[in-house]
């Protein structure tokens, strides 16, 4: 395993730059619809701070 | 092995202060930074993964569900010191929340792959905690992609294919061999071309098929 290194100031101060390229890529797709069952409390924590469905997507009917 | 007492009391108004940092990715590398001070004196190192470092990545919500993946071991002993920082475990014992917070810690699997790459950030705290590379967490999207055809990983492909550097892109190339995602690279990498010049984005069944392409052997058998 390699380790490299940076400083969240650094990130701060790159995450403009990276959010609107990535962003750009997207800018034509419809929002994307989580298809993987999630596993039933990650998805009722996800529900109760408000995640939009379509992240959450379907609940795994027997627990992992 | 360290022998350094820990404080845990210290630790726990840590994770409280931790808790409350408004941007989710500092949040959540701040609380995956204490839980590093308690797991590192036993040889434990955990790296965030999944949607969180995809959003680490790219600083985009598209895609953010708030919850930490992190790739870990989990001993008993470690368990017990998450108990002592406030942390409940769920009944499966993979998942941890941090009652009256916001905090949902998951802790999918215990190693990375042998030649996985990973950031370490050093934080406002004076902490640090790892995040795995940009690389890696594309190559487990495009793996992803590939083996089931969903839309949330194709479209994470896309999403960290823009603006990759020309070394990332080079340490991309080399890698994917290795986790056999060469095929479904080379498509993602097409889509996201065709994209750039004013094509259409593939719908749901495209992506199906995109994936199923992938998947195939590039030499048949007879």
């Amino acid at each position: 395993m390699t380790i490299e290194k940076m400083t969240i100031e650094q990130w701060r101060r790159e995450a403009p730059e990276l959010r609107a390229k990535s962003e750009k890529a997207l800018e034509r797709f419809k929002p994307a619809r989580r298809q993987k069952p999630r596993h039933p409390a990650e998805a009722e924590f996800l529900r109760r701070i408000g995640t939009p469905e379509r992240l959450i997507g379907p609940t795994a009917t027997e627990p992992e | 092995m360290s022998d350094d007492p820990i404080d845990i009391e210290a630790l726990r108004a840590e994770i409280a202060r931790a808790a409350r940092v408004e941007n989710p990715a500092e949040r959540a590398l701040e609380i995956v930074a204490v839980i590093e001070s308690v797991a590192a004196p036993l040889g434990i190192h955990p790296v965030v993964v999944g949607g969180m470092a995809v959003y680490f990545w790219t600083a985009s919500e598209k895609f953010l569900t708030h919850d930490i993946d992190v790739v870990m071991e989990t001993p008993d002993v470690l368990t017990g010191r998450l108990r002592e920082l406030g942390f409940v475990r769920t009944v499966n014992g993979r998942h941890w929340t941090l009652p009256d917070t916001d905090i949902y810690l998951e802790a999918p699997s215990s190693h990375l792959d042998a030649n996985a790459a990973v950031m370490e950030i050093e934080l406002t705290s004076g902490r640090t905690a790892r995040v795995l590379s940009r690389v890696d967490i594309l190559l487990d999207r495009l793996d992803e992609f590939q083996a089931t055809g969903h839309e949330i990983p194709a479209q994470q492909a896309i999403f960290m294919i823009a603006g990759l550097s020309e070394e990332q892109s080079q340490a991309l190339n080399r890698r994917a061999p290795e986790r056999e995602v060469t095929k479904i690279l080379q498509a993602v990498r097409k889509i996201a071309a065709d994209l750039a010049a004013g094509g259409e984005p593939p719908d749901s069944g495209e992506l199906h098929e995109i994936a199923r392409a992938a998947l195939k052997p590039e030499y048949p058998s007879e």
